[in-house]
C-alpha cells in the first residue's frame, strides 16, 4: 500500500493524506463535543448543591495531574506547542498528545473552567496529521502542511466553518499563504466539516437573524473596536500575569492549577454563566435573549475575563476560542446597551449584532489573525450581509490592539524563548544553516617558532588569507595572521630569517564556537568588521568561517524554499 | 520503492556524491533529505537519489551541477604532466639559422611540431608582435618567446620547443647580452603557461643546467638534466 502511495506525485500524496487527516480531525472533534455535552448534563444535575464551586478546583487539579503523572505531558494551552513544532521541528509532534490533551480539555472544562475546547482539538488534530505524515514517511516541509491540515479538519468540525478552519490553519499556524499548503488544507478542512455535519448535523452553531444595517450602524463599528482592543489587550496580560504569578506561587503544577480553579469556582457563585466554554452564553446573545442590564454585563464581561486568565494562566490546558467569542459578544451587548441608553433616537441594528461584531473583534486581536475572526463570525453565525462591518472591525481591533500587544497571545512566549521564527524570513534561513556545514577546513596551520621565510614558502601555496596559529606542541589555538596585515613584510627579504610568526600574529581575535547559532555569528561579523572568524572549540581551532560562505550558502536556501 | 530495478539511463546517486554534483557539504545535503526540500529515496535506512530527479530538480531551481563531478576532480588545472613532457612534446633543434630576431622566430616556428589546425603564420606574427611589445629575453643569454593569447588548439597540452641558435643574436634582452637560446613556449590556457613558465625560470636559476645548455649537442642530455632539477622542485597544488 505504502510502496504505491510513495511513487504518486507528491500534490496527490498531500492530498490523499489531507483526505484521511480530515476525516481522523473530524471524528476527534465530534468524540470531544459529545463528551463535553455529557459533562454539562451530568453537571447540570449537582446545580444548586453548595460545593459547586469546588469543581473547577477539583477538576483543575485532575487535569494536571492526569497530565503529568498519567500522560507525562508538559501541558500548554496547545497552540503555541503546534506552532513551535511548525516552526523549529519540521511539525513533529507525540501521538500521546491527541488523546491527552483531550482528557485534560474534558476535566477542565466540564468540571467548570473557562476555557474553550478549540485549542486541545488543534492540537489533537495536528498531532494525528504529525503522525499520519511520519507514517507515510513524509519529510519535514511535508509534514507541516500536514500538521495545518489537522488544525484545519479540528477547527472546521467543532465549529462547523471550512473556510475559518482554512484560515485559522494558514493564518495563525504555519503563518504563509501559498498554493502548495492551501490545497491540501482546504481539503482536509472541507473533509472535517462534512464529517461532523454528517454525525452532528448541519447546524449553524450561532445563528444570528437577519437584520437591517444602516451606515451610522458601520461608524459605530468603530467604538466597538475601540473597546474589543481593550478587552483583549486586558486578556493577553491577565494571562501572562496570572502566569508568571503562578509559576512562583507553588512548584506543584496541580496545587496551582487547583487554586486557580478554585478562584474560578468563587466568581462562578456569584456569575455562573463565566463557567464553562460558554457557548450557552453566547447562543442566548445571539437570540437576543440576554436581559441583564448595562452595568451587569460589563462586570459579567470583565469577570470573563478574569476567569479566563485564571483558567489557562494557571492549569495551562484549555483553549482561547470559546472565551474570546464570549467576551466578545458580552463587550458586542455592552456596547449596544450603552448605543441605546447614549443615543435613544436611533434606530440600532440590534444586540445580536454588535454580539457577532464583538466575537470577530476580540478573536482578531487576541490571536492577532484578523482573517480568521472574519471568517469564523460569518460561518459561525451565518450571517454574510455583516461582512463589511465585520472586517472592518476586525481590522481596525486587531491595529489597535496591535500598538500594545505586537504578538498574538500563542507565539508570545515562544517568541520570548527566541523560538519563534516566521517562516521565509532571514532568521528562518540563518536557524537552519549550521556552522558545521559552512566550516572551511582547507586553512594551512602556522607555528608561533616559524620563521617569516617559512611563512613565505605556506603563502605561497595557500589559497587563503587566513593562517591559523597553532601552539606546536599542545596543539592550542593561538592567534591567526591575516594576509592583509603582513603584506608590506612579505617582501622584505632582510627580515625573512628575524622575524617569527609569533611577532606577526593577532591573539586576540574574536573566535566562534560551535555552539553559537549563525545569527550571532552574524553579529560578531558585524561587530569585528571582519571577513573571516576562526571556529574553535575547546581551544582547538576547527576551521575558518567566512561572511562569503554564509552568502553562498544563504543564497542557496533561498532558491530552494522557492516554490515550482 | 521504485529503487530496487535501476531504470535504463537514471543513475542511483549517493549523499556523498549529490553533494559534489551540487558543491555543497554532506550535511547540507542530509538537512535537505529530512526538510524534504530535495527528491530523496530510502531504502532500509540509507538515502539515495535518481540522477534524472537530482538534474531535474535543480534545473527547476536554477541550481548549477558540478557535471565532473565523477572523481575527475574539476578544480585542479590541466597539469598532469611535467615540465620534461612539455620539452619533449617540443623537441629540441639545433643550429637554428637566423640573423635577427625576425629569422629565427620563422625558423623557430617552422620546426616546432604542432597540430596540423595551427596556423604557423598567423603564430609568427602573433610571436613578433608580442616581441615588439617587449622583449622575452630574459637576460643571460636566453629568450622565452611566445604568445599573446593561448592557443587553444593545442588541447590541454603545453608545448615547448628548445632552439639552440646558430649564432648569438640581439635579442633586446635587459641585460643586453646576446641570445643564445629560445624556449619557444606555447601554450592552451594562460594559468598552464605561468606554471610552466616559473618551472621553467626555475631551471634557469641552476648554473649546471646552463652550462649544460652551452655545449650540448644531444637531446637526451638535456632531458636528463630538467628531470633531474624539476625532480628536486617543491610540488606546486
Amino acid at each position: 500500500m505504502r510502496q504505491i502511495f510513495l511513487r504518486l506525485d507528491e500534490r496527490i500524496q498531500l492530498i490523499l493524506i489531507a483526505f484521511l487527516v480530515g476525516i481522523c480531525g473530524g471524528l476527534a472533534s465530534v468524540a470531544l463535543n459529545r463528551s463535553l455535552e455529557m459533562g454539562a448534563m451530568w453537571l447540570h444535575t449537582m446545580h444548586g448543591n453548595w460545593y459547586v464551586f469546588l469543581f473547577p478546583a477539583c477538576g483543575a487539579a485532575l487535569s494536571s495531574i492526569f497530565l503529568s503523572h498519567i500522560a507525562r505531558d508538559m501541558g500548554g494551552h496547545g497552540v503555541p506547542e503546534v506552532i513551535y513544532s511548525v516552526s523549529r521541528r519540521g511539525g513533529l509532534l507525540r501521538l500521546r498528545l491527541a488523546i491527552s490533551r483531550l482528557v485534560a480539555c474534558f476535566l477542565t472544562i466540564a468540571s467548570g473552567g473557562s476555557a474553550g475546547p478549540e485549542a486541545p482539538i488543534v492540537v489533537s488534530g495536528a498531532s494525528i496529521g504529525s503522525n499520519i505524515a511520519s507514517f507515510f514517511r513524509l519529510r519535514d516541509r511535508q509534514r507541516i502542511i500536514i500538521v495545518g491540515c489537522g488544525a484545519a479538519a479540528a477547527i472546521a468540525s467543532i465549529f462547523n466553518a471550512p473556510v475559518a478552519g482554512i484560515v485559522f490553519s494558514l493564518e495563525a499556524i504555519l503563518g504563509e499563504w501559498t498554493s502548495t499548503n492551501l490545497i491540501p488544507i482546504a481539503v482536509s478542512s472541507v473533509i472535517g466539516t462534512e464529517i461532523s455535519r454528517f454525525l452532528e448535523g448541519n447546524q449553524i452553531p450561532f445563528q444570528a437573524r437577519v437584520f437591517s444595517i444602516t451606515t451610522i450602524d458601520i461608524v459605530a463599528c468603530l467604538g466597538l473596536a475601540v473597546l474589543t482592543a481593550f478587552g483583549s489587550v486586558l486578556l493577553i496580560r491577565l494571562l501572562k500575569f496570572f502566569n508568571n504569578l503562578s509559576e512562583r506561587l507553588s512548584p506543584y503544577e496541580w496545587i496551582r492549577a487547583s487554586l486557580g480553579g478554585l478562584f474560578v469556582g468563587i466568581i462562578g457563585i456569584s456569575f455562573p454563566s463565566v463557567l464553562g466554554e460558554g457557548y450557552g452564553v453566547i447562543r442566548t446573545v445571539i437570540e437576543q435573549q440576554y436581559f441583564q442590564g448595562l452595568f451587569i454585563i460589563g462586570v459579567i464581561a470583565l469577570a470573563k475575563i478574569l476567569a479566563t486568565s485564571l483558567t489557562i494562566g494557571t492549569s495551562r490546558s484549555g483553549g482561547l476560542f470559546a472565551p474570546c467569542l464570549v467576551i466578545g459578544s458580552l463587550i458586542g451587548l455592552f456596547y449596544q446597551r450603552f448605543l441605546v441608553v447614549a443615543m435613544p433616537s436611533v434606530h440600532w441594528a440590534g444586540e445580536s449584532y454588535f454580539a457577532l461584531l464583538g466575537m470577530a473583534g476580540v478573536i482578531s486581536s487576541v490571536m492577532q489573525a484578523p482573517m480568521t475572526g472574519i471568517f469564523l463570525i460569518a460561518e459561525i453565525t451565518g450571517s454574510y450581509q455583516v461582512l463589511i462591518s465585520v472586517v472592518l472591525l476586525s481590522v481596525v481591533s486587531a491595529l489597535l490592539s496591535h500598538f500594545f500587544e505586537p504578538l498574538s497571545v500563542y507565539v508570545q512566549q515562544l517568541a520570548a524563548q527566541g523560538e519563534w521564527i516566521r517562516p521565509r524570513t532571514d532568521r528562518q534561513i540563518l536557524s537552519e544553516l549550521d556552522l558545521t556545514e559552512l566550516i572551511e577546513t582547507d586553512c594551512r596551520i602556522v607555528h608561533p617558532e616559524m620563521r617569516l621565510k617559512d611563512l613565505v614558502e605556506i603563502v605561497k601555496v595557500s589559497h587563503r588569507n587566513y593562517f591559523p596559529v597553532e601552539d606546536s606542541k599542545s596543539g592550542d589555538f593561538l592567534g591567526i595572521i591575516r594576509l592583509d596585515d603582513i603584506r608590506s613584510y612579505l617582501f622584505n627579504q632582510y627580515l625573512y630569517s628575524s622575524v617569527l610568526v609569533e611577532e606577526l600574529m593577532d591573539r586576540d581575535i574574536k573566535t566562534v564556537s560551535l555552539d553559537d547559532d549563525l545569527p550571532t555569528v552574524i553579529e560578531f561579523f558585524e561587530k569585528t568588521h571582519s571577513w573571516s572568524l576562526p571556529v574553535v572549540q575547546d581551544k582547538k581551532f576547527l576551521g575558518l568561517i567566512s561572511k562569503a560562505t554564509i552568502l553562498d550558502y544563504y543564497r542557496r536556501e533561498l532558491i530552494i524554499q522557492e516554490e515550482i | 520503492m521504485r529503487g530496487d530495478s535501476v531504470v535504463l539511463g537514471n543513475k542511483k546517486l549517493t549523499i556523498k556524491e549529490v553533494g559534489s554534483l551540487l558543491g555543497i557539504p554532506e550535511a547540507t545535503v542530509r538537512r535537505w533529505i529530512v526538510q524534504g526540500k530535495i527528491p530523496a529515496w530510502e531504502d532500509s535506512g540509507r538515502y539515495f537519489f535518481f540522477k534524472k530527479d537530482i538534474e531535474k530538480w535543480a534545473n527547476s531551481h536554477n541550481i548549477f551541477l558540478h557535471r565532473d563531478f565523477e572523481g575527475k576532480g574539476s578544480k585542479t588545472l590541466p597539469d598532469r604532466d611535467s615540465l620534461l613532457a612539455a620539452m619533449k612534446r617540443g623537441g629540441v633543434f639545433f643550429n637554428v639559422q637566423g640573423d635577427n630576431v625576425q629569422d629565427v622566430l620563422r625558423e623557430a616556428v617552422s620546426l616546432v611540431p604542432l597540430p596540423p589546425e595551427v596556423d604557423r603564420d598567423l603564430l609568427l606574427r602573433m610571436l613578433l608582435q608580442r616581441e615588439e611589445l617587449a622583449s622575452t629575453g630574459i637576460g643571460g643569454g636566453i629568450a622565452i618567446p611566445h604568445p599573446r593569447y593561448p592557443l587553444k588548439e593545442l588541447k590541454r597540452k603545453e608545448v615547448i620547443s628548445t632552439c639552440l641558435l646558430n649564432k648569438e643574436i640581439d635579442f633586446g634582452s635587459i641585460d643586453g647580452i646576446p641570445v643564445f637560446v629560445l624556449f619557444l613556449m606555447l601554450s592552451p590556457e594562460i594559468r598552464v603557461h605561468l606554471r610552466y613558465l616559473s618551472k621553467l625560470s626555475l631551471c634557469l636559476r641552476d648554473k649546471s643546467f646552463i652550462s649544460l645548455l652551452k655545449k650540448c649537442n644531444k637531446a637526451e642530455d638535456l632531458f636528463k638534466k630538467v628531470e633531474e632539477i624539476e625532480k628536486a622542485l617543491p610540488v606546486v597544488p
